[in-house]
């Protein structure tokens, strides 16, 4: 059996369930842009697989590679899990830099706050329960997991087992789209239940593959759930600060006043013309 | 909405705007389960408009007993033709015999069956809450009968759905629907058309506003708590009065043509996932994760 899985950082983790579920399938994963790459290129080893492929997993409405796959190929769609109902202040500014130092991700108080012309310790003060309420913070956990499942559904997909589970774990994301591991080998383990393709080994070498699975994105970027998000949801505030990656940076961890003081220098630095476009841009992506 | 997926629509007449777009439109499969007429409302079927949630229920329970309505044959005092009451401007001629009516209505029915069981889409537009119904057995109808009939004025009454009328229609409908089709998903809108004319004690003005709300807070309430459910709010983007200029041309009553491109524009941007774009959360991975280092391939 042939399969390919298309996803982004979530396909180590697909990988590693795919072979413990599967042992004799021959599975490989690309990232969307490296296909494309491979696809523009007519990369004869990679076109060749996606003649003969059987099982296509993942980001299956890649249209520049959807024509070199045949008919006869089951198709899995597993959309990118985001989940912001922990982090309602995280946004994703495009062209910018992130005080994690990778990425994109902010504040959106900061950001709304700089722009509103408010110093750091004004900024910092509008961290608080009471702002967090006017804000509706609150109530963004029940707007997410509505638009989480919306999403799936979609993609042919109802999820609800999963995030519920997920829902009432202590720690569950190190950041909006990056959760604790096992996430990824669940969802990938009820998506392929869904699609009639049970693990053909036994519950005990899958419960040992889960438990033995390599976290990669604990190494990587943390964005605090705010205290009082985590109080409110009666959940542990799990990542506690911000830290940069300790796989692919300098590893850091600083609090509120650190993030509100560096990303205030970023700004000045980009402009308040881009931080508008970017941040009204962002909202709106958000909002839908 | 992805290419592949078969799209259906029905309801009030602005319904149409949303099926004219989508019949033309590439990128999504519009099903049409009748050969539509020259003058037939632009549907998945020759239904007509379906104003009322209750009408809704009533097509599809009749569809799903595959027995036409047996009294749907009505004589039209214009010209002594019969027609369908369910549908009395399709079919612009008319009919011989009430026999003819009924059959012309086995056929519809039956062909019309694919919209519930085939469809991945279902796009309703509510449009009244003000309707009309036989006393006796409950049926509605989509036009006051007296409009091109002789009929007795008590074979129908006057009908003012409440709220809780209409969730509970609506509900039914939903259920019923997703019984025979579980993967359907509802896409619900809500007419930003005003009344013409009221048959309530109101003013038209309060009439209109009466029933746009009722109809909002339905969908609403079911888009909160059903999930396949979904709300389009192409009602807001015309009839909201917080814009430049209004939406309406000068009968107040028609919307004009470029606010409805625009509403259409919105909702290709959102639920249409084009030939040439890719599934935004395609798109968002990049963004999202481009703090983590990852292998760019296993195995190749």
């Amino acid at each position: 059996m042939k399969v390919l899985v298309l996803s982004g950082c979530a396909h180590r983790a697909y990988i590693e369930y795919l072979k413990a579920a599967h042992p004799r399938w021959d599975v490989r994963a690309v990232v969307p842009h490296t296909a494309e790459q491979w696809v523009n290129a007519k990369e004869e080893k990679f076109l060749t697989f996606l003649a003969d492929l059987d099982v296509f997993i993942g980001l299956t409405n890649n249209n520049n590679i959807d024509q070199y796959i045949p008919a006869k190929t089951q198709r899995i769609s597993v959309p990118t899990f985001t989940f912001f109902g922990y982090h309602p202040d995280a946004i994703f500014l495009g062209g910018i830099p992130s005080v994690l130092e990778r990425g994109l991700c902010h504040s959106r108080l900061t950001v709304s706050s700089y722009l509103d012309g408010l110093d750091r310790a004004q900024t910092e003060a509008r961290f608080n329960a009471e702002t967090y309420a006017k804000l509706g913070y609150f109530d963004e956990r029940d707007i997410a997991v509505k638009n989480t499942l919306k999403y799936f559904q979609q993609h042919k997909s109802d999820i609800t087992p999963v995030l519920e589970f997920w829902l009432k774990q202590q720690e569950f994301l190190y950041y909006p789209s990056h959760p604790k591991i096992e996430l990824f080998f669940d969802l990938m383990d009820y998506r392929m239940r869904e699609n009639d393709l049970p693990p053909e080994v036994s519950p005990e070498v899958m419960q040992k593959a889960r438990a033995e699975m390599d976290d990669y994105l604990e190494e990587g970027v943390h964005w605090p759930v705010y205290k009082e998000i985590a109080e409110h949801h009666g959940i542990k505030a799990f990542p506690a600060q911000w830290r940069a990656s300790t796989a692919r940076g300098t590893g850091e961890q600083f609090d509120l006043a650190v993030m509100i003081d560096r990303s205030m220098t970023i700004y000045d630095a980009c402009g308040r013309e881009k931080l508008e476009a970017a941040y009204s841009t962002a909202e709106k992506l958000r909002a839908r | 909405m992805e290419k592949t997926d078969a799209v259906v629509t029905a309801g009030s007449c602005f319904a149409q705007n949303v099926a004219k777009y989508l019949r033309d439109a590439k990128s999504v499969k519009f099903i049409e389960s009748e050969l539509l007429q020259a003058d037939d409302p632009v549907f998945s079927g020759r239904y007509g408009n379906i104003y009322t949630a209750r009408q809704m229920v009533q097509l599809f329970d009749e569809v799903q007993s595959g027995s036409p309505d047996a009294d749907c044959a009505v004589l039209r005092s214009a010209d002594n033709r019969y027609v369908d009451i369910n549908r009395p401007f399709i079919e612009k001629a008319g009919y011989e015999s009430p026999e003819a009516v009924i059959n012309a209505r086995a056929d519809h029915i039956s062909a019309i069956k694919p919209i519930f069981q085939d469809s991945d889409v279902f796009v309703f537009t509510l449009g009244l809450t003000e309707g009309w119904k036989n006393p006796a057995t409950g049926k509605v109808y989509p036009v006051c009968p007296g409009v091109y009939s002789d009929l007795p004025e008590t074979d129908y009454v006057f009908h003012n759905f409440t709220y809780e009328e209409i969730v509970k229609d609506m509900e039914d409908f939903i259920a019923k629907l997703t019984a025979i089709n579980p993967a359907i998903k509802i896409l619900l809108t809500v007419s930003p058309v005003p009344l013409t004319a009221t048959y309530t004690k109101d003013d038209v003005v309060t009439a209109t506003m009466h029933s746009k709300a009722i109809l909002r807070t339905v969908c609403g309430s079911l888009e909160s708590r059903i999930a396949n459910v979904f709300y389009f709010p192409s009602y807001e983007m015309i009839a909201n009065p917080f814009t430049a200029g209004s939406a309406y041309a000068s009968n107040l009553r028609s919307v004009q043509p470029e606010p409805i491109e625009a509403v259409m524009r919105y909702f290709e941007e959102d639920y249409i996932v084009s030939d040439g774009s890719v599934d935004y959360s395609a798109s968002d991975d990049d963004i999202v994760c481009d703090d983590v280092e990852i292998e760019n391939s296993v195995g190749f």
